[in-house]
C-alpha cells in the first residue's frame, strides 16, 4: 500500500492497527443515502446486481425491470427489484475540551489522545470500505471541521491536525453537534468521541435529533483510569479542569463514595443514550483502540463483524 | 458534688503525651498538593459534605485521641474522687491510732524535760479532744512483740500513756509502723493515724512509705505531732585545746576537742585535726543522742612558730556547720644548758685564744667541764645537754639527780667509755650496756626521728642527706621507759624516761665523721646550739660551754574557739511562720529535711535537720491536713463504704480503660466506615 508509510508517520496508528484494520468491517444500523457505490445497502431501489424482490407490476414502473421470463411462464408481469448499495458518511467528532487533557501524569494516557487513537482506527475501517469520513473539533462548539476525507493521505493530514490542538475550555457537545448536522447528510453516522463532561440532556438531545433524521450515532465515552478508582492516598486539592473550582479531596476517605458516583454516572449516560437509541462504548484512555473496538464489536448488533 | 483530684506526677506526663496527637494532627495537615482534574463534580458529589465538615471531623479525630490519652493517663494516675464525706466534717468519730515515739532520742532533756515527757503531753492533749467510745489504739515506737489493741476506754489509755516507762532502746520503726498500718486496717471505715514523734524527718518518710502501701481505707488521715526540741546543731565541737608536752627543740603537743552530739540519734562522724605546721588527722567517734566526748590528737609542730590548728566534722548526711580552731604560739621561753669537753670543741681555740689574753693556760680538759657543771645555777635551767667523756663525779650524779627530780630535763649524751656505769647513777635511771661495734646504719625510727631530724635542717639539709649514725653503744632501760628513736633491728639509739617530775634522755649514738662534716661530738654540740639559737632567734646567745643558758621559744599557751560557717544555707524549702502561740513548718517536700537557719537567743543558728528549734512555743503542730491530702489521693469513691482503697483504684483505672478502649475503637469505626 503505497499510502501506508505516511499514515504511519502520524501519531494514533500503528502498524498493528492497519494489520488489524484490514480485517474490520463497519455496518451501520441505518441505511445510508450515500452519494457512491459502496458497500452498504440503500433504501433506495437501484440497479445493481444484487436481487433483492419482485412484485407486481404497476403502471408506470420502468419496464426495463419486467422479468419478461417470467411473463413468459405465468403470463404475468412482474418487475425485479434490486437492493441499492451505497457508501457510509461517517462523522468523527472529537472533544478538545480541557478536560481530555488529563494524563494522570503519563502521556500516552492521555483522554484525547486516546479519543483521537480510536476515531484514527474506524477511519481506516471505514475508509478501506469507500465511506466518507468527516472530523470535527468540538471546542466551544464546532471548533474545527475536516470535510470527507476519504484516502490515507488525507486522513494523515486530519490526524497530525489532531495532533497540534490545543486542548481548552469547555467542548459545547450540544452545540457542536448541531453545527455537525449542518454539515452531514442526514442518513450519516455520527460518532461523538468524548468524557462527556457537559449537559447530557441537550446533548442526548441534539443526537436524538440526529435519530429522528434517519441518522445513527454512536458515543464513545472516554475516561482515564484515574476518574474510574480516584487512586489518590493522600489529601489533594482537585482544581477543575474547565472551571477551575477547587475542592480539597481526601482520596482515601472518598474513593468509595466517588467510585459509585462514577458509575451511576457512566449508567446514567449509557442508559439515557440508550432510551435515544444511540449506542454508548466506554473507552479507557489506557486502553489500545482494538481493544475498545472489539468490545464494542461484542457488544454491537453484527454491524461491525470481523471479516 | 464530687471533687476530682490529680495529685500524680503521672498527671503531668499525660500532658506532656498530649503533644503527640496534637503532633499527629498538625503532621497531617502539612500542605495538600494541588492537582488539576477533569471534572470536580463527582468529587464534590462524593464529599457528601462540605469541606468544613472535612475539617471539623480531623478536630473530632484529634479530639478523640486526645480523649484516650486523658483517660489513660487518668487511669495510670489513679484518679481519684473526693467525695463530701472525705472533705467535709464527719458525723462519726473516728478510729484513732497513737504512734508515739519513745526511742533513744526521746531521752534528750529541753529545759528540765526529757523530749518523752513532751511526747506524752502531745499525746494526751491529742486525746483530749476524742470523745468517749471512740475507738481509740497506742503503739509505741519501740513496741516489738506485744500487738496493740483497740481499747474504748479513754482514760485508761490516758493513763497508760502517762505512766509508759520508755526503754529508751533504738526504735524498731517498721514493726511499729506495720502495727499501726495493722490496726487501721482493722478499723471500720477510714480511721486516723496521729504519729507523735521527735523524730519528724523518719516520720515524713515511714508516711511515704505507707502511701506506697495502699492499703489503707479510703479517707484515712494521718497527723504528725512534734513538739520544739531545743536542737541547735546535730554534732557541735567546743572547748578545743592544744597543750604542748615538752621537748627540745620543739614541742610535742596535745590537742583536744569536745565533740558533742546535739541532734536526738545516734550519729558516727569523722572529726578532722588540721594544724598548721604538721600533718592533718582524723579520729572517726561514734556518740549516742545528747553525749560528748573528748577527741585527742597528738602533733607535733614542725617549727616554734605560731599556727593554727582547724577542727572539723566530717559527716556522712549533713554538711556540719561548725568548726573549732585552736591556736598555739611561741611565746615560751626555755632556758638551755649545754655542757660539753671544750677540748673537743670548735670554741676550743676561743678559749685558748681568751686564756692567753689573760697569760694564762686554758683549761681544756674534761674535768673542766664538770667543774662548769658544779658552778652553774641548776635552778634556772630547764633543759640540760650534756655531753660527758668523763666520769660523772658523786656529787655532780646527785645534782642531777635532783635536777631531774625537780622537774628538769637532761640529755645525757655519753661518748667516753663506762662512763654512765661509773657515774653513780641511781639504780633505776638507764645506762649504757655493753658496746656494740661501730656499725653504721641509718637511724630508722619513725616516732621521734621527725624531731632530730629537725635539729639539723636550719645548718645542712643537704649534708643531713648523707649523715650517717654509728651505733656505739646499746642502752639499758627500764620497761617503762620510752624510746622515741631506735636502730631498724629494734635497739634503741634514744630512751626517754620520767624521772620524778622531770626526764632524762641518754643518746646512744655518735655521728659518723667519714661520712659527715660533724666530725665529732664536739662539733655535733656546736650545731646543737646553732640550732638551738636559731630556734630562738638569739644568735648572739651562742654558747661554747657551760654558761648562761639559752634563752628559746617554744609554744606553750593556746587559744580556742570555735567557727560558725554563715551564709551557706536558706531558706528556700522550708517556711517557718513565727506566730504568737505556735511556729507552725511547712516543708514542701517532707522526705528531704531542709537546711535552715533561724534565730536563737539573739545569735544566728544553722540547723541540718527537719526537727524544729527551740522558741516560745511549746508545740509544733503540723498541717494534719497536708497529710490528709496526701492520703485522699488515693481514697477513691464512698470512704463510708470501708472499702479498701486499691479495690476502688482498680475499679476507676479499668473505667478509664475501657472508655480509652471504646474511644479507639470508635476512631477505628469512623477509618473503617469512611474507607469502606
Amino acid at each position: 500500500m503505497a499510502d501506508a508509510p505516511d499514515i504511519l508517520a502520524t501519531p494514533y496508528l500503528t502498524a498493528a492497527d492497519m494489520e488489524r484494520a484490514r480485517g474490520l468491517v463497519f455496518s451501520p444500523r441505518v441505511q445510508p443515502v450515500g452519494q457512491h457505490v459502496g458497500l452498504h445497502a440503500s433504501p433506495q431501489v437501484g440497479h445493481a446486481a444484487e436481487f433483492n424482490d419482485y412484485r407486481a407490476y404497476t403502471p408506470g414502473d420502468n419496464l426495463a425491470d419486467i422479468d419478461w421470463k417470467v411473463l413468459g411462464r405465468t403470463d404475468r408481469l412482474y418487475v425485479k427489484r434490486f437492493e441499492h448499495q451505497t457508501d457510509l458518511a461517517v462523522t468523527l467528532l472529537i472533544d478538545a475540551s480541557a478536560s481530555m487533557a488529563y494524563d494522570g501524569g503519563e502521556r500516552a494516557r492521555r483522554k484525547f489522545d486516546a479519543a483521537c487513537r480510536v476515531a484514527a482506527l474506524l477511519a481506516v475501517v471505514l475508509l478501506q470500505q469507500h465511506d466518507r469520513v468527516s472530523v470535527g473539533i468540538a471546542q466551544r462548539g464546532l471548533a474545527d471541521w475536516h470535510q470527507d476525507v476519504a484516502v490515507l493521505p488525507r486522513l494523515a493530514q486530519v490526524l497530525h491536525a489532531l495532533h497540534a490542538t490545543t486542548l481548552a475550555d469547555r467542548a459545547a457537545l450540544p452545540t457542536a453537534i448541531e453545527a455537525v448536522q449542518h454539515r452531514a447528510p442526514a442518513r450519516s453516522l455520527l460518532i461523538v468521541l468524548s468524557d462527556l463532561i457537559d449537559d447530557r440532556a441537550a446533548t442526548l438531545a441534539m443526537l436524538a435529533s440526529h435519530r429522528a433524521r434517519g441518522g445513527d450515532a454512536l458515543l464513545v465515552h472516554v475516561v482515564h483510569p484515574h476518574e474510574l478508582s480516584l487512586p489518590f492516598d493522600r489529601p489533594l486539592v482537585m482544581i477543575d479542569s474547565e472551571t477551575g473550582e477547587r475542592v480539597e479531596v481526601d482520596g482515601r476517605a472518598q474513593r468509595t463514595r466517588y467510585a459509585q458516583q462514577m458509575a451511576a454516572h457512566i449508567e446514567q449516560w449509557r442508559s439515557s443514550a440508550r432510551q435515544a437509541g444511540v449506542d454508548h462504548l466506554l473507552c479507557r484512555s489506557d486502553q489500545t483502540a482494538l481493544d475498545t473496538l472489539d468490545n464494542y464489536l461484542a457488544g454491537q448488533r453484527g454491524c461491525i463483524t470481523p471479516s | 458534688m464530687p471533687q476530682l483530684v490529680l495529685l500524680s506526677p503521672a498527671t503531668l506526663v499525660g500532658l506532656t503525651l498530649l503533644t503527640l496527637p496534637l503532633a499527629a494532627h498538625l503532621v497531617s495537615r502539612r500542605t495538600r498538593r494541588a492537582l488539576t482534574f477533569p471534572s470536580t463534580l463527582l468529587l464534590t458529589a462524593s464529599l457528601g459534605t462540605s469541606t468544613a465538615w472535612h475539617r471539623l471531623r480531623d478536630w473530632v479525630i484529634l479530639a478523640l485521641r486526645c480523649a484516650i490519652v486523658i483517660l489513660l493517663v487518668l487511669g495510670a494516675s489513679r484518679l481519684s474522687l473526693m467525695t463530701t464525706d472525705d472533705a467535709g466534717t464527719e458525723s462519726t468519730p473516728r478510729a484513732t491510732v497513737l504512734m508515739i515515739d519513745d526511742h533513744l532520742s526521746t531521752r534528750l532533756l529541753s529545759d528540765g524535760k526529757t523530749a518523752f515527757q513532751a511526747l506524752q503531753t502531745l499525746a494526751d492533749d491529742a486525746l483530749a479532744g476524742h470523745s468517749q467510745g471512740q475507738p481509740t489504739a497506742v503503739v509505741w515506737s519501740s513496741q516489738r512483740d506485744d500487738a496493740p489493741q483497740w481499747s474504748n476506754d479513754l482514760a485508761t489509755l490516758r493513763q497508760r500513756i502517762a505512766s509508759h516507762a520508755p526503754t529508751y532502746t533504738e526504735a524498731n520503726m517498721p514493726a511499729s509502723w506495720a502495727a499501726a498500718r495493722r490496726l487501721l486496717r482493722q478499723s471500720q471505715g477510714p480511721g486516723e493515724l496521729i504519729v507523735i514523734t521527735d523524730r519528724t524527718a523518719d516520720a515524713w518518710r515511714f508516711v511515704s512509705e505507707l502511701r506506697s502501701q495502699h492499703d489503707l481505707p479510703a479517707g484515712t488521715r494521718m497527723t504528725l505531732l512534734s513538739p520544739s526540741l531545743p536542737i541547735v546543731n546535730n554534732i557541735a565541737l567546743s572547748d578545743a585545746n592544744i597543750t604542748p608536752q615538752g621537748g627540745i627543740p620543739t614541742q610535742q603537743c596535745n590537742a583536744t576537742v569536745t565533740v558533742t552530739n546535739e541532734s536526738n540519734d545516734v550519729r558516727t562522724v569523722a572529726v578532722r585535726f588540721e594544724p598548721l605546721n604538721a600533718h592533718p588527722a582524723v579520729r572517726t567517734v561514734t556518740l549516742a543522742a545528747g553525749s560528748a566526748t573528748t577527741v585527742t590528737f597528738d602533733f607535733t609542730p614542725r617549727d616554734n612558730a605560731a599556727g593554727t590548728a582547724r577542727f572539723s566534722i566530717d559527716a556522712d548526711d549533713f554538711e556540719p556547720d561548725n568548726q573549732a580552731w585552736a591556736t598555739y604560739e611561741a611565746n615560751h621561753e626555755q632556758r638551755v644548758l649545754v655542757a660539753h669537753n671544750p677540748g673537743r670543741a670548735p670554741t676550743a681555740r676561743r678559749l685558748q685564744l681568751a686564756a692567753k689574753a689573760k697569760n694564762e693556760d686554758a683549761d681544756l680538759s674534761p674535768a673542766r667541764t664538770i667543774d662548769a657543771l658544779a658552778d652553774a645555777d641548776l635552778s634556772t635551767v630547764d633543759h640540760l645537754l650534756l655531753v660527758l667523756d668523763t666520769p660523772l663525779p658523786p656529787d655532780a650524779a646527785t645534782r642531777l639527780h635532783q635536777f631531774v627530780l625537780n622537774g628538769g630535763q637532761l640529755i645525757l649524751w655519753p661518748t667516753g667509755d663506762h662512763v654512765i656505769d661509773s657515774a653513780r647513777w641511781p639504780a633505776d635511771w638507764p645506762r649504757a650496756g655493753d658496746d656494740v661495734s661501730s656499725e653504721r646504719r641509718h637511724i630508722a625510727a619513725v616516732d621521734g626521728h621527725h624531731s632530730l631530724t629537725r635539729i639539723f635542717t636550719g645548718a645542712s639539709e643537704a649534708a643531713l642527706q648523707h649523715v650517717w649514725f654509728d651505733r656505739t653503744r646499746s642502752l639499758l632501760f627500764r620497761d617503762d621507759a620510752a624510746v622515741p628513736l631506735m636502730y631498724a633491728d629494734g635497739v634503741a639509739a634514744l630512751v626517754a624516761q620520767s624521772i620524778g617530775a622531770g626526764r632524762i634522755i641518754v643518746v646512744g649514738f655518735d655521728i659518723d665523721a667519714s661520712t659527715s662534716p660533724l666530725v665529732s661530738t664536739g662539733t655535733f654540740v656546736a650545731l646543737v646550739q646553732q640550732m638551738l639559737a636559731t630556734h630562738a632567734r638569739h644568735a648572739e646567745t651562742r654558747q661554747s660551754e657551760v654558761g648562761k643558758p639559752l634563752v628559746m621559744r617554744v609554744p606553750l599557751a593556746t587559744q580556742s574557739g570555735t567557727l560558725t560557717t554563715p551564709g551557706r544555707t536558706s531558706a528556700d524549702n522550708v517556711l517557718l511562720t513565727q506566730a504568737a502561740s505556735s511556729l507552725r513548718v511547712t516543708l514542701p517536700d517532707p522526705a528531704h529535711p531542709g537546711i535552715y537557719e533561724w534565730q536563737h537567743n539573739d545569735r544566728t543558728v544553722t540547723t541540718g535537720a527537719v526537727n524544729v528549734p527551740a522558741s516560745a512555743t511549746r508545740f509544733i503542730r503540723l498541717p494534719a491536713d497536708a497529710l490528709a491530702m496526701e492520703l485522699r489521693q488515693h481514697s477513691v469513691g464512698d470512704s463510708a463504704s470501708g472499702q479498701p482503697a486499691q479495690r476502688n483504684y482498680t475499679s476507676l483505672a479499668g473505667l478509664c480503660f475501657i472508655l480509652a478502649l471504646l474511644c479507639m475503637l470508635g476512631e477505628i469505626g469512623i477509618s473503617t466506615k469512611r474507607d469502606g
